[in-house]
């Protein structure tokens, strides 16, 4: 049913993007695994690139699927026959929700697993809890594009143009953030707060590598990025077709 | 169980200011054909989005199947199948997918009835939808709707861009498929051939407003075109008279209720009644229209 159309519609695009991430993760190992590093120090930066770059091509997978929402269904003028199907929007929404959240654990997933065979495999170190902890911030901060992506197309009734000020906002906002606490020392919540290092600090402090993420940025950013959805249903329910 | 399966109350939708459906009242009895006629824009359409909870009315109530449109919606939609006056669907699904798609929210589909009407309306049903003639496109809305086993087909303008052979297809499938089942047709159109040939019960609606609504049979027992010759005869309409054509000293009075009554009161002013004519759909939509504005 609406499960398998929200399927249908993204399953190109994520076997794309599932190529992309087992080929990035496989080569990013690789290459580190080669260097003539102690195996620990390799393992750890390596790891924690896999972090980054998960990070990041789920970040565009995030806000690519969230453009294939129900404002789709505006600007295509389906709308009229997905709304007079015998479902509540409460359906509609959360199911498009659950397919695309399938998707996105399972593009984390095969890139950590492919990441964390071929690490254990070339530097004799287990994958623990801890270090599996890192790849949350890039799952919430994709789903808190697909949220903001699905939001917007609801709002423009038009997924395409969704997408479009999703990427302004991505733009955007860490600009405003960092204008901010430039002139008047103020810091504004982002969704970097997420991480607990930034890459350049990894590569100057590898040991901060098994460093938890920050666990209120997590928690505060996780409930925008469902809130996203369900203002997006309570949109929907008010909107006339 | 109520014996209607649309009733409204004042039904009314405002866009803007702009009145689209003006308070109307709509009763359709239930495994009735009820033809819902009007013009281009007369809100025929606002009017279905409303019985569907598509739309919310400004004003008034309906009960669709015997539950309010606006907080049982899913209920209803589970009864209720739809042919939306635009005919667009999935672009890249053939017949076959939406059919796939479709079957699961309906627990009374009949696979059977698929065979039947995709046979019916040779429909390929392995083309993308976006390939298909708009014939075929309205058809695959037909099929979606007629397999639902529904309780109430609610139809807006079913047979846009319809051969003439299809248009009779759908017209006898309406008229005899789903009145065995005690389906209910709830149709819109502007082609008052097909009411006048299914319907039992019509209602014509302009500028949001519902002129009337009443058995087919009624209606057209209703209204009489007397055809009279004289000079200087009544020129003015009246609750009895609708309108008055005068050519020379030929007048053509539409008139309802008591119309040998008011011929013979022609009669004794001096005029030569020279027909009292039964009318068609066509010609009693067109005068009350005309009356209207």
């Amino acid at each position: 049913m609406y499960f398998w159309k929200c399927w249908r519609e993204t399953y190109v695009s994520f076997y794309v993007f599932l190529f992309i991430a087992i080929t990035l993760a496989a080569f990013l190992m690789r290459v580190f695994t080669m260097s003539g590093a102690p195996p620990k120090e390799t393992f750890v930066v390596a790891w924690m690139l896999l972090v980054f770059a998960s990070s990041t091509l789920l970040s565009l997978a995030g806000i690519s699927f969230g453009a294939t929402g129900i404002g789709e269904e505006f600007a295509h003028k389906t709308a009229s026959f997905l709304l007079t199907k015998p479902r509540s929007i409460r359906y509609f929404v959360w199911t498009a929700w659950t397919a695309n959240a399938l998707q996105f654990l399972a593009l984390t997933g095969s890139m950590v697993l492919v990441g964390a065979s071929i690490l254990s495999w070339r530097c004799h170190m287990p994958v623990t809890g801890r270090l599996l902890l890192a790849f949350a911030p890039g799952l919430i901060m994709t789903f808190l594009l697909f949220g903001v992506t699905y939001l917007l197309g609801v709002l423009h009734k038009n997924g395409r143009n969704g997408f479009l000020s999703s990427l302004g906002v991505v733009i955007v906002f860490p600009i405003i953030c960092l204008t901010v606490e430039y002139r008047w020392h103020i810091h504004l919540p982002s969704p970097a707060d997420m991480y607990s290092m930034g890459m350049s600090d990894l590569i100057l402090h590898p040991e901060l590598a098994s460093n938890l993420p920050h666990f209120g940025p997590l928690v505060g950013w996780s409930l925008v990025a469902l809130a996203c959805p369900f203002i997006a249903q309570l949109v929907l329910e008010r909107t006339e077709v | 169980m109520s014996e209607l399966a649309i009733d409204t109350t004042d039904l009314a939708k405002t866009y803007a200011g702009v009145r689209a459906v003006g308070g109307i009242n709509l009763t359709v009895p239930r495994g009735s054909i009820y033809g819902f006629l009007g013009r281009n824009g007369a809100g025929k359409t606002t009017t279905i989005k409303m019985l569907l909870g598509l739309v919310r009315p400004t004003t008034g109530s309906a009960r669709v199947l015997g539950m309010d449109a606006r907080s049982e919606r899913v209920a209803i939609l589970q009864r209720t199948a739809f042919v939306s006056e635009k005919k667009t669907l999935y672009s890249s699904m053939t017949p076959f997918e939406l059919v796939r798609f479709s079957r699961g929210f309906y627990p009374a589909w009949s696979d059977s009835a698929v065979e039947k009407y995709a046979r019916l309306f040779e429909i390929p049903m392995k083309q993308r939808f976006e390939r298909l003639s708009n014939g075929n496109q309205t058809k695959v809305w037909l099929l979606l709707a007629l397999c639902q086993g529904a309780d109430l087909l609610i139809l807006d303008e079913p047979t846009t861009a319809l051969d003439p052979i299809t248009v009779d297809q759908v017209m006898r499938v309406l008229a005899e498929d789903a009145p065995e089942r005690g389906c209910t047709i709830f149709f819109s159109s502007h082609q008052l051939e097909e009411v006048e040939r299914i319907a039992e019960y019509a209602g014509f609606i302009d500028h949001g407003k519902l002129l009337m609504e009443a058995r087919l049979d009624d209606i057209k027992s209703e209204f009489r075109l007397i055809t009279a010759a004289g000079s200087s005869l009544p020129a003015q309409t009246s609750s009895q008279v609708l309108s008055v054509d005068v050519e020379q000293d030929f007048y053509r009075y539409f008139v309802t209720r008591d119309a040998e009554g008011f011929a013979a009161a022609l009669s004794r002013n001096g005029a030569t009644v020279t027909s009292i004519a039964n009318l068609g759909l066509r010609e009693i939509f067109l005068q009350l229209i005309r009356k209207e504005r």
